[in-house]
């Protein structure tokens, strides 16, 4: 799947179906999470109109995920909220101050191993 | 004879059930194992404030039915309010920030209901969309792209 993410530049999306591990998700609600690509890098998964919502201890589950993948720019603000969602220590979510370019992607779908 | 039987029958049937209870054992055994491996989720369950987000929701989509239709909209619903008084999913966004979006929300609101002649219905309901989008971008920009599906073009 990263190869594929490396294969876009900003404004390009590819549906697709991919299976990893779930590195992180929101604590407060579960409607994010983080999904491993390998090599560290990581998709940052939400879910379509903000219609559903995964388990808040997901972490290090498989999953499948199915949906669209793009390349997206998260803002500062949304990032310290993202953060502040994972409870990340204050101290951490202080030191963010550049905007990040992320493997983003919109699930439609997702399938979470017990 | 017969006496040899009736003693070999009864061991038959002895060991026959012993043999039955180890595998009933073993059964238990490894259910209790399938259970410790599985993962207990759990999952969110809206707040007060996440429920009134989503009754309001709700009611745009029904103002914007209307309104495109060239109906009329009735009257404010009253239970919006609630979001003065209704429980967070983390009462820290419960800031000045949000205060203050809150009354400029109700505010816009009661505009849609108060000024909606034809000329206007449109243009308030859209201000009003604005309203959520602005908070939500600083608060929660989970939503958003749920919440632009409502503006009317």
């Amino acid at each position: 799947m990263l190869k594929k993410y490396k294969t876009l530049k900003k404004g390009d999306s590819i549906a697709v179906k991919f299976k990893s591990t779930i590195k992180e998700v929101c604590k407060k609600k579960g409607c994010w999470m983080q999904m491993d690509l390998s090599e560290s890098k990581q998709s940052f998964v939400r879910f379509k109109d903000y219609g559903f919502f995964v388990p808040l201890n997901a972490d290090n589950s498989e999953a499948i995920v199915n949906g669209i993948a793009y390349i997206d720019v998260v803002s500062v603000e949304e990032l310290k909220h993202y953060a502040k969602d994972a409870k990340k220590p204050q101290v951490e979510i202080d030191a963010i101050k550049k905007p990040e370019i992320t493997f983003a992607f919109k699930a439609t779908g997702v399938l979470i191993k017990k | 004879m017969s006496k040899f039987s009736v003693v070999f029958l009864a061991l038959m049937m002895l060991f026959s059930c012993q043999k039955k209870e180890v595998v009933k054992v073993d059964n238990k055994k490894d259910s209790a194992n399938c259970v410790s491996k599985e993962k207990k989720f759990e999952m969110y369950e809206m707040s007060e404030m996440a429920a009134l987000m989503e009754q309001m929701y709700v009611e745009n989509l029904r103002l914007k039915d209307k309104i495109s239709k060239g109906e009329t909209v009735g009257n404010f619903p009253e239970y919006y309010t609630k979001i003065y008084t209704s429980k967070f999913t983390d009462e820290t966004d419960n800031d000045a920030f949000f205060k203050e979006h809150a009354n400029l929300f109700i505010a816009s609101q009661k505009l849609i209901y108060s000024d909606s002649n034809a000329e206007n219905a449109k243009k308030n309901y859209n201000l009003g969309v604005g309203a959520c989008v602005k908070c939500h971008e600083n608060k929660c920009g989970g939503p958003i792209p749920k919440i632009k599906k409502l503006y009317l073009k």
